[in-house]
């Protein structure tokens, strides 16, 4: 396995590190006056207007299966490129640096791994672990955000 | 495509338009002086098409183009005009010309020759167009020592050289800007216009005989023409003549290499190359020619890039002189409208988009400078203001002039009023009104088929007209008018007209709408009918109409545009369409609106009007089954509260609907603050929406909300509001749906009764002679019709008037009770009564209104025909009793008539009167009914010699009757107070109480028959039906007697 490198943005959501390909990311803004979609997946916090344009906000921690946990006032919102779909993006407590992670020090989540990190219905959005100085790195898969969303409108219907 | 190619296209598109447009004047034109104006814009239109296709290598189209300008090139001096069969042919070429600029690739080779030749032959022996094509550095070599203008001035000798010009004939793959004077061919090209007459040229140049290469079967073949003008002493132009004397040539093309022509005619041979066919059989078909023509120097130095167009300066036309060689095109009065750049709408979203956000910056900038004074103010007013003006400006780059929408019609009139030998002249007014590009482009399918319709439909034929005194010439006038926020397009002939009886013919006889409905529609009203699938008055199918397909597809078109359309016509007088249709649908006009501390906008279109409900006021919702209800004038409106929509974010289920009525008892039911009841039209259902408030109306550009939300059905879409915050737009058709709102109601809303412990009952109060006032509980009306006295027959005494084909008997008040006759006026009302088998219909001569009352009847049974009166706005009123009114006049009938077969009913009525004294005992029954004034009808109904009815007024009260008395039947009613009728029965059931028990209901039967029976009722019944309500309780009377004979 070759040694390549990959830069991730990382952020802290539910006092977790969390990570997502830098290259998907599209820009990070403090912008929060989101407008409640009623009826939406409780995953959605809302539309949010960029610049004239409209995104789609999830809340990451809601996404990652993290029940009650507030949305911190000065939290920030990733927004996603359109190459990973279209017009949306996550909302996090808290944006943190970029790091460069290699192959070697990633590695896919086992089961048992999955049980721990409480995400066990979500895992599907965890594309591998980084080991850092001292942290672990929950690398995301943003491209699946959506899909997840749409299916949970399905499981909302059922409860 | 390259973008040379591209940009070919969008100018051949306009030159087109513009030669379309001066022949169709042409036609029209008054003055010598403006039909030559009109001709030379037409000429200078082809003349640029051929230049610019001769330069780009489209050998096709400058060969049509060349025919098309030679063709007119006769008509130049505006002294004599086209005839119609030279235009008819010229706009034919053209449309084969537009035909090959929209298919460049496509070779259509064919259909351009036969065209060729249909138009050259108009020509006739005016002149002859010799088509030119010489190799200039052959004909300098051949002839040594004259220079290429003695070539010229050959030429000129027999006529005129039009269009002389060096063309290109591209190897398109080495075409290029870059690599054009290297690598293409370049030609002189151009047509021999001559006045003289064969023989004048063969004296001129000396030969009688046909040339003598000209063999008789048809093959290639390369002939020396140098060669063999040397030979024959011939120039070539004589050659070219022979040769289209005889025939054609065609495929014409010179060959050589690729030399830079500005350094020079090349050194290489440049050989003419075409084929040949000849008209006469003798003549050979196919021959390939090659010309080598010889002179030395002194050429003009011609530059590719400016082909000589020029040429028309020696036939006296300077106004080509200083017109650049580039495709834009000189403006003149004509072109100026249709001068363009074409910019990829995309690219002006963007700019929108952009715009929207320097608008949110202005609006923030404001605010952190609105402290401040001085210099920074005044540059924030600069920028608010050009803002606001740059928005503007890009929201206008959509808008175009209608008149792009309306120039095609004039063409279309005129090819469809030939096909069908009308005369038709179209006036166009308004064509710099602007429209939105998306709205000009989806009006022009309706518009075609609107005009076509006129033609076709409303305009007579030139006799016809002439026999009616109307000009020979019917007029269609296209306009356009803005008027608020829309434009209203209309098209108006002075044709026949339509007939309002023929479509109430074809309207019935389709069945669409009953002959009373249409009998009641206004001529507006009526016409719109014609709208409908499959409507179509028209004795004839036409190919060009008729056969009714299309209006509908209009009225689909227009309804997708949010336009609206009106129909007005004066039989005779002609008929005009009006036609309104929003500036844009980029940007609609919203309601804004707040629940709680959310802000939605609700499209303005689907609005009918904002009804306020005010803390303490009169006007409140009821409730009515499991919805909410506003009584709004005549009629139920269903309530759905938007906040309950949003807070259940699955459809409702009926226990939701029961929790929202739980939720707001009508009773108690006092908003604190006012509320708004939106009334909403969509899908034709009608409902209100009840908002905390209402903002006000804002234009709004609507974007699609995200794809991943799009099973989030109660919005259809988001839009940016000034704060820069996002806001929702409601979709009425998900609301409804998601309230199911119209699932379990019946169809006809505004006809249910709400039922509550008040019993309001809702009756009608009409007068017949001005001394009394009337009333008729609404339940029992089925309808009100206007009755126009003239259709009314009389046989006899009696008065009938026939409705919905059926023979309807007009019962006058007077004739059956004591009271004041009424005065005769043109129009009556007719008063027609539910559960009455017989058609009748009660004369009113004015209806006062409809009131929500209480009835508390004070029965006066001395009156006969009346239940009882009323106090009803002050005034004594009469409580009709439809049933004894009409056993009255179902005995009169009986009587009058002398006849001895009684209807079915009368046989019921003798049947229950007669059978009644059989019974031993006097029969008694129980009737149970909260309602004083049901309880009062239904007792009548019961009432006979041998029946004796005690009335209860709920369960409870009945379960004390039955305890305290005998009965033989139990009469029921369904809902009541303190015990309903369900627990009645089980009740009484379970007390051992074994006598027949009916239901009494008002709803629809099927739903409650398990659930009757399953609660111990052996029958139930509608309450007014009085008919079968007698046999119903006749058969049980029966079976009670046969139960209690055994025992």
């Amino acid at each position: 396995m070759s040694d390549n490198v990959t830069l991730y943005c990382t952020f802290l959501s539910a006092g977790r590190l969390f990570g997502v390909p830098v290259l998907d990311v599209k820009e990070v803004t403090a912008e929060k006056r989101f407008t409640g979609i009623p009826h939406a997946p409780q995953e959605v916090l809302g539309l949010v207007n960029i610049r004239g344009h409209i995104f789609l906000a999830l809340n990451l921690a809601t996404l990652l299966a993290v029940r009650n946990h507030p949305t911190p006032a000065d939290a920030q919102f990733v927004i996603f490129k359109s190459s990973v779909g279209p017009a949306f993006g996550i909302v996090v407590d808290q944006v943190g640096d970029i790091v460069s992670v290699s192959d070697k020090q990633t590695e896919a989540l086992t089961n048992g791994e999955q049980m721990q990190l409480h995400f066990s219905d979500r895992s599907s959005l965890v594309a591998s672990v980084g080991k850092l100085d001292g942290q672990i790195l929950i690398i995301l898969d943003p491209h699946k955000f959506l899909a997840c969303v749409e299916h949970s409108r399905g499981a909302l219907d059922n409860v | 495509m390259n973008d040379t190619h591209s940009e070919f296209i969008v100018v051949s598109r306009e030159h087109l338009t513009v030669f379309e447009q001066s022949l169709l004047s042409l036609e029209k034109a008054a003055s010598g002086n403006e039909s030559r104006s009109l001709i030379e814009h037409g000429l200078r239109a082809v003349h640029s098409m051929k230049g610019d296709s001769g330069f780009l290598g489209f050998t096709t189209i400058r060969q049509l183009a060349h025919a098309m300008e030679s063709l007119l090139e006769d008509y130049r001096d505006g002294a004599r005009l086209p005839s119609t069969e030279i235009v008819e042919a010229l706009l034919a070429a053209r449309d084969q010309l537009a035909a090959l600029v929209e298919d460049l690739d496509q070779n259509q080779q064919a259909a351009v020759d036969d065209l060729t030749r249909r138009l050259l032959s108009l020509e006739g022996t005016m002149s002859h167009a010799i088509p030119l094509n010489i190799n200039l550095r052959d004909w300098q070599t051949q002839h040594s020592g004259s220079p290429l203008a003695d070539l010229f001035a050959r030429l000129d000798a027999f006529g005129i050289v039009e269009d002389p010009q060096i063309i290109g004939l591209p190897d398109p793959s080495a075409f290029g800007s870059e690599t054009w004077t290297k690598n293409c061919n370049v030609n002189f090209s151009g047509v021999l216009i001559t006045k003289a007459s064969p023989n004048e040229i063969a004296v001129l140049v000396g030969v009688q005989q046909p040339p003598p290469f000209l063999t008789p079967d048809g093959f290639e073949r390369r002939v020396d023409l140098g060669e063999w003008q040397t030979e024959h002493k011939l120039s070539l132009v004589e050659l070219f003549h022979e040769l289209t004397q005889a025939g054609e040539i065609f495929d014409q093309h010179l060959k050589y290499s690729p030399t830079d022509l500005t350094m020079g005619l090349p050194t290489e041979p440049i050989i003419w190359q075409g084929r040949y066919r000849a008209a006469q059989p003798v003549a050979p078909p196919e021959t390939t020619d090659v010309v080598t023509l010889q002179d030395s120097a002194g050429t003009p130095q011609p530059r590719p890039e400016s082909p000589v167009e020029n040429a028309h300066i020696s036939n006296g036309s300077t106004a080509d002189k200083d017109r650049p060689a580039s495709p834009k095109t000189a403006a003149t009065p004509d072109t100026e409208r249709l001068r363009s750049l074409r910019i990829n709408v995309e690219l002006l979203d963007r700019l929108m988009n952009l715009i929207g956000e320097l608008t949110l910056i202005r609006n923030q900038t404001q605010v952190a400078f609105s402290e401040q004074e001085g210099e920074s103010r005044n540059l924030i007013q600069r920028l608010n203001s050009v803002t606001s003006e740059l928005q503007g400006t890009v929201l206008q780059t959509r808008m175009q002039p209608v008149g792009n929408l309306f120039g095609r019609f004039p063409r279309m009139v005129r090819d469809l009023a030939r096909q069908l030998g009308k005369e038709v002249e179209v006036i166009t007014i308004g064509q710099d009104v602007e429209l939105d590009k998306t709205v000009i482009e989806r009006l022009s399918d309706p518009l075609t088929h609107l005009i076509r319709n006129s033609i076709d439909h409303g305009l007579e034929s030139p006799e016809a007209r002439e026999a009616v005194g109307k000009s020979r010439i019917g007029q269609i006038v296209l306009s356009a008018t803005p008027t608020d926020g829309q434009v209203c397009i209309e098209i108006r002939d002075d044709g026949r007209g339509i007939d309002p009886v023929a479509v109430k013919a074809k309207a019935a006889a389709m069945g669409l709408r009953t002959e009373s409905e249409l009998e009641r529609m206004s001529n507006r009203e009526l016409f719109s009918l014609i709208l409908l699938p499959g409507f179509s008055t028209a004795k004839q199918v036409t190919d060009v109409s008729g056969r009714g397909v299309g209006m509908d597809v209009v009225k689909t078109n227009i309804d997708e545009l949010e336009g609206h359309l009106t129909i007005d016509s004066k039989l005779g007088q002609g008929t005009s369409m009006n036609l309104r249709v929003p500036l844009t649908l980029a940007i609609v006009p919203c309601l804004i609106v707040t629940v709680g501390n959310d802000r939605f906008a609700l499209a303005q279109r689907e609005l009918e009007e904002i009804v306020c409900l005010h803390p303490g006021g009169k006007r409140k919702l009821e409730h009515a089954f499991d919805t909410e209800v506003f009584r709004l004038r005549d009629s139920l409106l269903p309530v759905i509260r938007f906040s309950e929509i949003l807070a259940r974010s699955q459809p409702f289920s009926a226990d939701d609907k029961a929790e929202i009525l739980a939720k707001y008892p009508p009773a108690e039911r006092d908003p604190a603050e006012i509320e708004y009841i939106l009334v909403l039209r969509s899908n034709g259902k009608r409902f209100g929406l009840l908002v905390d408030q209402v903002q006000g109306r804002e234009e709004i550009v609507v974007k699609p909300i995200h794809a991943a939300m799009r099973k989030v059905t109660i919005f259809s879409g988001a839009t940016l509001m000034g704060d820069g915050r996002v806001a929702l737009i409601a979709n009425a058709v998900g609301i409804i749906e998601h309230a199911r709102c119209f699932a379990a109601m019946a169809d006809d809303v505004p006809q249910s009764i709400p039922r509550n412990p008040h019993e309001v009952h809702r009756v009608l109060l009409f007068e017949y002679g001005a001394n009394e006032q009337y009333a008729l509980p609404l339940v029992q009306v089925r309808r009100v019709e206007l009755l126009d006295m003239n259709r009314v027959e009389r046989i006899g005494a009696q008065e009938f008037v026939t409705l919905d084909g059926v023979s309807t008997r007009i019962l006058r008040l007077n004739e059956f009770m004591d009271v004041s006759q009424c005065e005769e006026s043109p129009t009556m009302f007719l008063i027609l009564p539910r559960f009455v088998p017989e058609p009748m219909g009660i004369l009113a001569q004015r209806i006062i209104d409809t009131e929500s009352l209480a009835i508390d009847l004070q029965t006066s049974g001395n009156i006969r025909g009346v239940l009882g009166t009323a106090i009803v706005r002050s005034r004594l009123s009469l409580f009709l009793d439809v049933q004894q009114i009409r056993e009255s006049v179902v005995g009169v009938t009986a009587d009058a008539s002398g006849v001895g077969e009684p209807s079915g009913i009368t046989a019921a009525n003798d049947k229950w009167r007669s059978t009644s004294p059989r019974f031993k005992a006097k029969q008694r029954i129980l009737l149970v009914d909260d309602t004083p004034f049901f309880r009062e009808i239904v007792k009548r109904y019961l009432s006979a010699e041998n029946v004796e009815i005690v009335t209860g007024v709920d369960g409870r009260d009945g379960l004390e009757l039955l305890a305290s008395q005998d009965f033989d039947l139990v009469v029921s009613d369904i809902e009541m107070p303190n015990m309903n009728g369900w627990e009645f029965c089980k009740a009484a059931r379970e007390k051992g109480y074994r006598m027949p028990f009916v239901a009494l209901t008002s709803l629809a039967k099927n739903e409650y028959e398990q659930k009757a029976m399953a609660c111990g009722f052996d029958d139930f019944e509608e309450k007014l039906d009085h008919d079968r309500l007698q046999q119903k309780v006749l058969h049980w009377l029966q079976r009670s007697l046969e139960m209690q004979v055994p025992q």
